[in-house]
């Protein structure tokens, strides 16, 4: 799947959990940039992320996010592992 | 040594002005030397249970970081946790599990033989134990290189600003700062000075005066019924907020004048419109420590859960961080009832997301601001009670009349021919102490944001008559025989 | 940072410390002046002794003892002496050394010196009691010593660490300051008709026995060191030419004698008195101790039992104002026992 696809994807799963239609991610998009991303609906995101791409994250790669951009990369390597 | 005492000012005087004249490469040793003096000014003998966790750290700390594999890296971490939580427990839980013990066994109908611990918890173990052990878990996730220098690692333990009562920092935000070479700035100066005076002002004089108020109710609440128990709840919040964040304001000053750069701890949290925005406001660098290293890997790892694996860290976390205060039920109900209270949140939001749109803006804000002040006033009965069976009964009471069905008195009943008084105090001191709350609010409001650069416009000598004031009424109306910070016995 | 700039901050931090300084330095000032010229309770009479406001025939000193059980006026018109009941409520003879000794110094016209002791008179005390009092004087000499001797860390640092006496200053020094200024304002002379005498309107508590069942008994302390100054004490008033009468007063003594004995007392002051040659008057058995309603506490006396018990001591002390002087070791009365 494509990066931008993947944004697409995640602007939509966040728009519904975030509860707010107005949300536009950019790679560069941090918890501070929204008022409801939080720690507590962070995790609901994961969860959503998660069942809508059918894969798992590890805790390692959940904490070691810094922005939406290095989500998509983590998401990217999942989808089409490196052969 | 505490805070606010005039050895403190001596010595603060000299080693800030030791520190900008002695050469970079022995600063460290001088703010680690200095650190070791502060500290050894309380008991001497427990600087050796700091040495010990410090040793385990930065050798676990090393090791985590060139150990091969998951496995050893996750050993030497739980190493070192369980040094540093082993020896929190020791000493300040020990006689609580202990109490749990003896009255399991007497259900049971045993007695219980294992000796009490009469040792005095050590000064701020709470705190600095909690800052070590985000260093190694800073390390062990890879966010953080392992500190080689032993005397900067030290440091970072022990730095004396933040020594005893915090603000809790992370090994990114001090570790670099003390191997830079720091320059004296008049901006720090004056920054750091201004901070470090209105939290003397903060303390000496709101906390310490609300708190002669609030003390002599709950030293013996059961005599009374309905205004005092009220107010004395009240004023306690407002209490432990100057009490606290004073505190960290001289702990930022402090730091700040001599160039290091502290997180901060509060942020306005009367403001604050929903408990879960309250924890993002009050004792900002613990809850962030729980937010990072226990909240996010359990409800990671419990997500399959759903909402309720949400509901399940938080009650967690919030238990366990109320216990880190003190080893009594009360602290941990404290904590489970803002575990609740967040929760419950979580579970609404959606819910409540609608209703505010039903009411006029300005009333929703205000009464959400209202609520939550309330909420937490009664969740602080139980933080300031010494057993639950005396926070009941101040809740009971809140609303009560007394005996002769008043619910306005005050004073003592006339006995003996003593003067009647104002929940202890005379009528001026505690209409006086009452007036602290608004104009507590007042410079709050003055001090923010804009209005700080606003006042930094003004005239020199206005500015100077300013500070002439706050330092004449911390001399005269300060309170001063030995009150220690709430947050101290932590 | 410019070169300029550097001055020019360095300039206002120098010049907003000496500022400060001189300006906590002149309310530190305003505030003790303010203070000396307070007549209320127990600063005024602090402030009228080291003021040398009052010179009368006879002095009273003791703690709240003979705060309330000396009626001085009553005294006064029996003796035909002017009278003042100096007695300073919490306070013992260690601390008030001194303010006896500034006594001493300019007083023309006393002739008799009365002090009123208890059973915590001689014990040695190490913390000062209501340092509010006297934080005004602290450059005295006459008090600083006998504070001084007390706490000496604490009255060094308030008398030489400049503005340290703020911190122990209390409401209590400044309602003085408030209570000082409006006499300074209003040029308001003193209107004591009491000459320090602070009648107790009050009855015993009914769970005295009670309570005195749960108090723990104790000895009567004497410190030998006290016992001694008191006694330099003494003979320095007999060489200013006065008479020093010492005086137990009226105890409450079923209810003293379950919790302590007072014979060490008694034998301290009988043998202060042989020594040094003054007059020691003991009530401590006489019949006012069996009357109940003239006690508030079991060693207070009342309104009541303080005119009663003036009463008797003025008719004591005539017998020593009306007695031929010799040469000022004539009276050397051992325990005059008033059996009335």
């Amino acid at each position: 799947m494509q990066v931008e696809n993947i944004l697409q994807e995640l602007n939509l799963i966040f728009r519904d959990i975030l509860d707010n239609d107005k949300i536009s991610l950019s790679r560069t998009t941090t918890a501070d940039d929204l008022e409801e991303w939080d720690s507590l609906t962070h995790i609901q995101l994961v969860v959503a992320i998660e069942k809508k791409f059918k894969i798992k994250f590890t805790a390692a790669e959940i904490q070691g996010w810094k922005n939406v951009g290095e989500m998509c990369d983590t998401l990217q390597n999942k989808l089409s592992p490196k052969t | 040594m505490l805070f606010n005492s005039f050895g403190f000012l001596v010595f603060f005087i000299v080693v800030t002005t030791l520190f900008f004249t002695i050469p970079n490469r022995f600063r460290w040793s001088l703010l680690l030397f200095a650190s070791c003096f502060f500290y050894m000014f309380f008991k001497p003998e427990y600087i050796l249970i700091l040495a010990f966790t410090i040793v385990v750290d930065y050798f676990a700390g090393i090791l985590i970081e060139s150990a091969e594999g998951q496995k050893r890296k996750q050993f030497f971490l739980i190493m070192s946790l369980v040094a540093n939580i082993g020896v929190l427990a020791v000493f300040k839980y020990y006689n609580f599990i202990n109490d749990q013990v003896t009255g399991i066994a007497r259900l049971l109908g045993y007695a219980n033989h294992i000796p009490y611990l009469i040792w005095i918890l050590p000064i701020g173990l709470s705190f600095h134990t909690f800052q070590a052990m985000s260093y190694t878990i800073e390390v062990y996730r890879g966010n953080q290189k392992s500190e080689r220098h032993f005397g900067i690692y030290s440091l970072y333990v022990m730095f004396y600003p933040q020594l005893v009562s915090g603000p809790i920092e992370r090994p990114q935000n001090m570790l670099h700062q003390f191997h830079e070479e720091k320059h004296f700035s008049y901006e720090n100066l004056f920054y750091g000075l201004q901070r470090i005076i209105w939290g003397i002002f903060k303390k000496v004089v709101i906390a310490d005066r609300l708190a002669m108020m609030v003390d002599y109710i709950y030293k013996d609440p059961y005599p009374w019924h309905g205004l005092p128990i009220l107010l004395a709840v009240i004023l306690f919040a407002f209490q432990i907020y100057c009490d606290f964040s004073g505190y960290s304001d001289i702990a930022v000053g402090t730091a700040r004048v001599m160039g290091y750069k502290l997180m901060e701890n509060f942020n306005y949290p009367f403001r604050s419109r929903n408990i879960t925005e309250f924890w993002r406001r009050w004792h900002i660098s613990l809850y962030s420590w729980f937010n990072d290293y226990l909240f996010t890997p359990v409800v990671i790892n419990k997500r399959a859960w759903g909402s309720w694996g949400v509901v399940f860290a938080l009650l967690v976390t919030f238990s366990i961080s109320g216990l880190w205060h003190g080893a009594n039920w009360t602290f941990i109900l404290f904590g489970v009832l803002h575990g609740l209270a967040v929760s419950y949140e979580f579970l609404t939001k959606k819910y409540r997301k609608r209703w505010s749109k039903k009411l006029p803006v300005f009333l929703y804000g205000r009464l959400s601001i209202l609520i939550t002040f309330c909420y937490a006033c009664i969740t602080w009965i139980f933080f300031r009670s010494t057993s639950v069976h005396q926070a009941v009964y101040m809740l009971k009471n809140l609303f009560k009349t007394n005996a002769n069905g008043q619910y306005f008195y005050l004073g003592v009943a006339e006995i003996r021919g003593l003067p009647s008084t104002y929940m202890g105090l005379p009528f001026w001191q505690f209409a006086g102490s009452l007036m602290l709350i608004p104009f507590l609010f007042f410079s709050e409001w003055l001090l923010s944001g804009d209005n700080m650069n606003r006042f930094r416009t003004f005239p020199v000598y206005l500015r100077w008559a300013a500070f002439y004031i706050i330092i004449l009424s911390v001399l005269i109306l300060g309170v001063f025989d030995t009150k220690q910070f709430i947050y101290f016995q932590f | 940072m410019t070169a300029n700039k550097r001055k020019k901050y360095t300039l206002q931090i120098i010049w907003f410390t000496i500022l400060g300084s001189i300006l906590i330095w002149l309310v530190d000032g305003a505030i003790q002046i303010a203070v000396r010229h307070s007549d209320s309770e127990q600063t005024g009479k602090v402030n009228k002794v080291m003021g040398h406001e009052i010179d009368p025939g006879i002095m009273v000193f003791g703690s709240s003892v003979g705060e309330v059980g000396i009626d001085a006026p009553e005294i006064a018109s029996i003796t035909n002496q002017s009278v003042y009941n100096c007695c300073i409520d919490g306070t013992r003879y260690m601390q008030y050394r001194g303010i006896i000794d500034e006594f001493d110094s300019y007083s023309k016209n006393n002739k008799y010196v009365v002090m009123v002791e208890s059973y915590l008179s001689f014990e040695k005390i190490q913390a000062v009691n209501s340092l509010d009092r006297y934080l005004a004087y602290l450059n005295n000499g006459n008090l600083y010593n006998s504070l001084y001797a007390m706490q000496p860390d604490l009255l060094w640092k308030c008398r030489y660490v400049p503005f340290y006496k703020f911190i122990p200053a209390s409401h209590v020094y400044y309602k003085n300051a408030a209570v000082g200024l409006k006499r300074l304002m209003h040029h308001s002379k003193d209107t004591d008709s009491l000459m320090g005498y602070t009648p107790a309107y009050k009855t015993l508590d009914p769970d005295l026995d009670s309570l005195i069942k749960n108090t723990p008994h104790f000895d009567v302390a004497i410190d030998s060191a006290v016992v001694g100054n008191y006694i330099q004490t003494i003979e320095k008033l007999q060489r200013s030419g006065r008479k020093v009468v010492l005086i137990l007063p009226p105890v409450l003594n079923k209810v003293i004698k379950q919790v302590t004995d007072l014979g060490p007392l008694r034998n301290t002051l009988t043998k202060i008195a042989q020594q040094t040659g003054s007059v020691f008057y003991d009530f401590s058995n006489s019949a006012i101790c069996d009357r109940r309603d003239l006690f508030y506490n079991r060693t207070h006396l009342n309104a009541t039992g303080s005119a009663f018990f003036s009463k008797q001591l003025a008719d004591s002390m005539l017998t020593i104002m009306n007695a031929p002087i010799a040469n000022g070791t004539q009276l050397s009365n051992a325990a005059v026992s008033q059996e009335k």
